[in-house]
């Protein structure tokens, strides 16, 4: 049982921590420490609410009746369908993102940049939801997609890969190894769906390029109505939104959300850790928000400072985006005249970033070079967000500065870039402290790299097209490089999704807090050993308690070939 | 003498207090991802069986534990007046099972000894206490009755 | 006030801490036979086992005399008491005097009338040199008369030391005292798993050998061996009683009213040697195990130091620990049959078995009330059993929940707090309140 010490590593949030106790409003902070100790059971992943004969659990310290469900499922089982559990949903949250996008893009509300081929991916989507077309599949390598064939979790689509993977929580006789592949074939369905969401988004709104953002509380403007983008919903509504808001002098910027949208920027204000401070800056007219990543604590603190709430994600979904979006402009522009009185403290902390590149931009050839020469230890895919359970920012941020001097390439993504670039790591100029050879790399790779790439947002699949744009160049697969994915602050069911099938793929993955399979012996062996004869690759679960420069050494061993971690306080990893 | 009581009407049986007792307590590594698979199993010294109510030892005025154990093994604090196992000295005869009225020294089988709550005598606060999410256990002053006989 | 006692084992050292928890400065003389002091008894096997060094037998501190300011006269047998002019004398021909006086003599081994028994080799197992004997012995083989406690745990323990090991009992179970005949015959699978030769049905006649045992002889054959243990039994030590005109009760133990007094007053008795109140079977016992030595001890200690305390009386409990790798407790009668001459009329006597693949369970009611219980497998919740029996509560209504397996305390406090008046102890007063 512990508690964070230290709430965040963002100097712009931590006055606002002080202001939030004194005004007497509750923060994720303030909640998590009074819900400690969070159920053990649960944490362990040994509870179970899926039917009314529970809710059960499996005790780790009695004998007797009470270490099996009532059903019957065991300990191991009731661990591997924790994971379970979180991969049906977190694949749920992909496919609901492409779906939405491509119905917007048929009712007709935006023009495409590219028509052709926003048809055929758009048959492409159709295709998740009957038989995923062998097209979509071809953009992986072969031996990836036999691999997958062979073991039975190739993907098929929304029946097969995510209604029958569901039904394996509801009972059946199978085994740890056998639910942990339909986990598996369950992510990779979500996997499929975030790629084809990427092309959608570039062959409707073009190809994004390298833009440079400013990121932080610091770019917030009191001058002008300002309204925040939060979390996830219909890129073509932010577009409109958009479009109106620069006509009428109104301020856009996002939370949570997609930065870029070409040729549209929702800067980012915060990350997800942090998601109630800008409201409480007072320079927040209103919010449009979606559901995925929004903490319905937002309410209180709108109400304290007086900010409209828009959901976007409605029952009555609006039928023209267009009417939508003027409703939205005219009502940030009154709540901006009523607001006038309020006091605005704006933190002067931003920083600059250069996001979204891809992989059409970045030189793969020297990147693959590099490794093969021995120039770089190898690639850390930077993930996940932020998770109150740690100092917000602390992990990446350290892991990111040991990784640059350890000569490791790093490529990041959605809100682990937002992360990063507030402390600078995306600003091409400022020189983080790289090794040689990674400093020699990234120079090649153009006049103004910054230390740490960001692939883009992390619903769109920039960091699957790099990692299957690089393996391309030898024509061999992820597993044959050495590269980990590493989520130093993961808590999404969509970031566990996206663990599972960056595994699937053969790339080695460390996630953090820990899974909740620690209950269950066989579910943390075959993460580890039956992954490693299946992918080549292993989803590790570490539970002892380091610190994040001992993560990193850890991390980098592993890159380097010194498997077998040895962490000696357990059998099985 | 401060013992620990339950508020009937705020016990959900949510098993924490076992839990954390044995993690905490009884566990080598203090540690539950690693407590739970650790040999010996950890005994939890708090019992939640049937109701919802954890029940623990109560330290008895007159313990018969005490009266049973042959060898000096079951003792009480003189000062905090709490009864608990010299585990070093303890042969798992297991008198003090037979004799206890409310079942909860465990007798066990894997770490050889008698394992009962002693109300977490060397640290600050009882654990079961302090994790009980709905604050449903309480440390409560013993109300002192007149001596009773044999 | 002089205070003496005479004895050294659970009883005398339970009346001391009575005596001092009233009175702290009243002189309180002890005087034990043996050499070792504050060494329990039920722990010899142990030592036999080699599993405890002889600093663990104790179950008091050495320096217990000295904190109890109690002259300790070790290695001192008693020879005589003289109620009249109320002191005892001392087999260094001492006198001492005394206002109160405790026997405490506990009980003495039984001696089979065996040719034989006088041989090397041959021992029984109550004192410490007796312990010592036994495992300052060079044998191979050895024979342990009598499947009591003390033979049981005795067999096991030379096993342990790497002996062949017989077990004779003449009786047709192990443990005939202690456990019925189903919960005897798993009790003995486990002795014999464990390479135990186990005899029963048969009683040794004689011991063979020149002037060290080299065989018992039974009625149907012969068995080799260069060790005999006998542990057909004990019989309470109440010479000096009898010979001072202490009354001695058909038991052969000294009789005492429920404060421990004997039929002169001023002198007490209380442990193996006396005669008590048996709750369990409803009639007058003598039940020579450590907790009820203990309690008359403490019972006693009281009514010495001029605190009036009544003896609510005793209840026979044997638990078979870890010795043998499988929980066994047994506590008050082990039959359903009526043990009391004279069975009241209209005694209801139940026996209530249940036996399953690892688990045995019996419980005796008489009248209602728990008369008795064995527990084989699964003994955690004995105690809750053990406390209804001693309290007398009538449990008629509650017998599936006391036979099952998730037997708990909470299942039993609405039938504790119907019996109130009977638990008024502050632990269970606390638990009434709770709002079930």
């Amino acid at each position: 049982m512990e508690f964070i010490q230290k709430k965040t590593n963002d100097r712009a949030v931590e006055p606002f921590l002080l202001k939030a106790e004194e005004r007497g409003i509750s923060l994720v902070w303030d909640r998590y420490e009074g819900q400690l100790p969070e159920c053990g059971f649960c944490e362990s992943g040994l509870s179970c609410r899926d039917c009314l004969q529970g809710p059960c659990i499996s005790h780790p310290f009695r004998e007797d009746q009470s270490k099996v469900g009532v059903c019957g499922k065991s300990k191991d089982i009731l661990g591997v369908h924790s994971l379970l559990r979180l991969v049906v949903k977190g694949t749920m949250a992909y496919l609901d993102q492409v779906i939405d996008f491509a119905k917007d893009i048929e009712a007709g509300e935006v023009s495409p940049a590219n028509k052709a081929q926003t048809d055929e991916i758009i048959k492409h989507i159709q295709g998740l939801f009957g038989t995923v077309r062998p097209e979509v599949m071809e953009a992986f390598p072969e031996p990836l997609t036999n691999r997958w064939k062979a073991t039975g979790i190739y993907p098929e689509g929304i029946a097969r890969d995510l209604f029958k993977a569901s039904q394996k929580l509801e009972g059946g006789i199978t085994s740890v190894n056998d639910t942990l592949l339909w986990t598996f074939k369950c992510s990779l369905l979500g996997c499929v769906a975030h790629m084809l969401q990427e092309k959608l988004k570039s062959s409707v709104f073009g190809n994004a390029v390298p833009t440079e953002i400013e990121v932080n509380l610091g770019i917030l403007q009191k001058e002008i109505p300002t309204i925040l983008l939060y979390g996830h919903f219909s890129p073509v509504l932010k577009q409109k939104i958009a479009e109106l808001a620069e006509k009428k002098s109104v301020s856009i910027m996002g939370v949570c959300t997609d930065p870029l949208l070409p040729p549209y920027i929702f800067a980012p204000v915060t990350s997800y850790g942090s998601q109630e401070i800008p409201l409480m800056t007072g320079a927040v007219d209103l919010i449009v928000t979606g559901d995925q990543y929004v903490n319905p604590s937002l309410q209180d603190v709108a109400r304290e400072w007086n900010v409209t709430i828009v959901p976007a994600e409605v029952l009555e979904r609006a039928q023209d985006f267009g009417r939508f979006a003027e409703q939205i402009i005219v009502q940030a522009k009154k709540a901006f005249d009523t607001r006038s009185g309020i006091s605005k403290d704006i933190p002067e902390v931003k920083e600059s970033a250069l996001m979204g590149f891809s992989a059409d931009t970045v030189d793969m050839k020297k990147i693959v070079d590099a490794i093969n020469g021995n120039k770089i230890k190898g690639i850390a895919l930077l993930a996940g967000s932020n998770n109150v359970k740690f100092t917000q920012d602390h992990e990446i941020v350290s892991m990111a500065q040991e990784f640059l001097k350890n000569d490791v390439l790093c490529i990041s993504e959605g809100e682990a870039s937002v992360s990063l670039a507030k402390y600078g790591f995306l600003n091409p100029q400022l020189e983080m402290e790289c090794g040689k050879g990674l400093s020699a790399l990234l120079a090649s790779l153009g006049e103004d790299i910054p230390s740490i790439l960001d692939f883009g947002y992390a619903q769109n699949g920039g960091v699957t097209e790099f990692l299957l744009s690089l393996t391309s160049v030898e024509k061999k697969e992820p597993k044959e490089y050495p590269i980990v994915a590493v989520f130093p602050e993961a808590n999404r069911s969509m970031d566990v999704t996206k663990a599972m099938w960056t595994v699937a793929m053969g790339v080695s993955t460390f996630f953090w807090p820990f899974l909740p399979v620690t209950g269950s012996p066989k579910t943390m062996e075959a993460l580890t050993d039956f992954c490693k004869e299946t992918f080549g690759s292993k989803l590790h679960v570490i539970t002892g308690k380091m610190d994040a420069r001992t993560k990193s050494t850890m991390v980098i061993k592993s890159l380097k070939g010194e498997n077998e971690l040895h962490l000696d306080d357990h059998p099985w990893s | 003498m401060e013992v620990i009581m339950v508020d009937q009407e705020k016990c959900t049986g949510c098993h924490q207090c076992e839990l954390w007792c044995a993690n905490e307590i009884a566990s080598v590594s203090k540690e539950l991802p690693l407590a739970i698979n650790e040999d010996p199993q950890p005994v939890p010294r708090v019992y939640v069986e049937g109701k919802r109510f954890a029940l623990q030892c109560r330290h008895c005025l007159d313990a018969p534990c005490i009266t049973a154990c042959p060898n000096g093994t079951m003792r009480r604090d003189p000062e905090s007046g709490l009864v608990f196992v010299n585990e070093p000295t303890c042969i798992a005869c297991w008198m003090c099972v037979m004799v206890c009225p409310f079942g909860i020294i465990n007798p066990s089988s894997s770490l050889k000894v008698a394992v009962k709550c002693d109300r977490c005598r060397n640290m600050e606060f009882p654990i079961c206490v302090e994790v009980c999410p709905t604050n449903a256990l309480k440390l409560v002053e013993r109300k002192e009755v007149p001596e009773i006989n044999l | 006030m002089r205070h003496i006692i005479i004895g050294g084992s659970a009883a005398a050292i339970s009346a001391v801490e009575a005596i001092r928890s009233v009175d702290q400065t009243s002189q309180i003389d002890l005087f034990s036979d043996e050499e070792t002091p504050l060494f329990s008894r039920v722990l010899l096997p142990y030592y036999i086992a080699e599993e405890l060094s002889k600093q663990l037998l104790n179950f008091r501190s050495l320096d217990f005399f000295d904190e109890n300011n109690v002259i300790a006269h070790l290695g001192m047998r008693v020879q005589e008491i003289s109620p009249d002019s109320k002191t005892i004398r001392t087999a260094d021909k001492n006198h001492y005097e005394f206002d109160r006086l405790l026997i405490a003599t506990g009980g003495l081994p039984i001696i089979p009338p065996i040719p034989g028994m006088d041989k090397e080799g041959a021992s029984t197992l109550k004192t410490m040199a007796d312990a010592e004997r036994i495992y300052n012995f060079k044998a191979k083989k050895a024979v342990v008369i009598g499947a009591g406690s003390v033979g049981v745990e005795a067999s096991i323990s030379l096993k342990r030391r790497g002996l062949k090991v017989s077990l004779l009992e003449q009786l047709g179970q192990v443990l005939p005292t202690v456990f019925d005949e189903e919960a005897s015959s798993i009790i003995r699978k486990s002795i014999e798993d464990r390479g135990i030769e186990v005899i029963t049905g048969e009683k040794a006649t004689a011991f063979k050998g020149n002037s060290h045992v080299t065989s018992v002889i039974t009625a149907t054959r012969e068995i080799d061996c260069d060790m005999v243990v006998v542990a057909i039994g004990i019989r309470p030590a109440t010479e000096l009683a009898e010979n001072a005109g202490i009354e001695v009760g058909s038991l052969k133990g000294i009789r005492v009213n429920d404060q421990m007094m004997t039929n002169i007053a001023g002198i007490y008795a209380a442990g193996d040697v006396a005669e008590t109140y048996d709750i369990a079977h409803d009639m007058i016992n003598i039940n020579a195990i450590w907790p009820c030595a203990v309690e008359q001890g403490h019972i006693a200690g009281l009514n010495m130091a001029g605190k009036e305390s009544r003896y609510a009386g005793s209840v026979r409990m044997n638990s078979i620990g870890n010795f043998i790798g499988h929980p066994a407790i047994s506590m008050g009668m082990i039959r359903a049959e009526a043990e009391k001459p004279g069975a009241e009329a209209g005694e209801e006597f139940q026996e209530i078995k249940k036996s399953t693949k690892d688990i045995y369970r019996k419980l005796i009611l008489k009248s209602g009330r728990i008369a008795g219980a064995i527990l084989v497998g699964q003994t955690q919740k004995a105690g809750v059993i053990g406390i209804l029996l001693k309290k007398r509560v009538d449990v008629s209504n509650y017998i599936p929940i006391l036979m099952s397996n998730s037997l708990n305390f909470m299942d039993v406090l609405p039938l504790i707090r119907r019996n109130a008046d009977k638990f008024k102890e502050p632990e269970y007063k606390e638990l009434m309140h709770a709002g079930l």
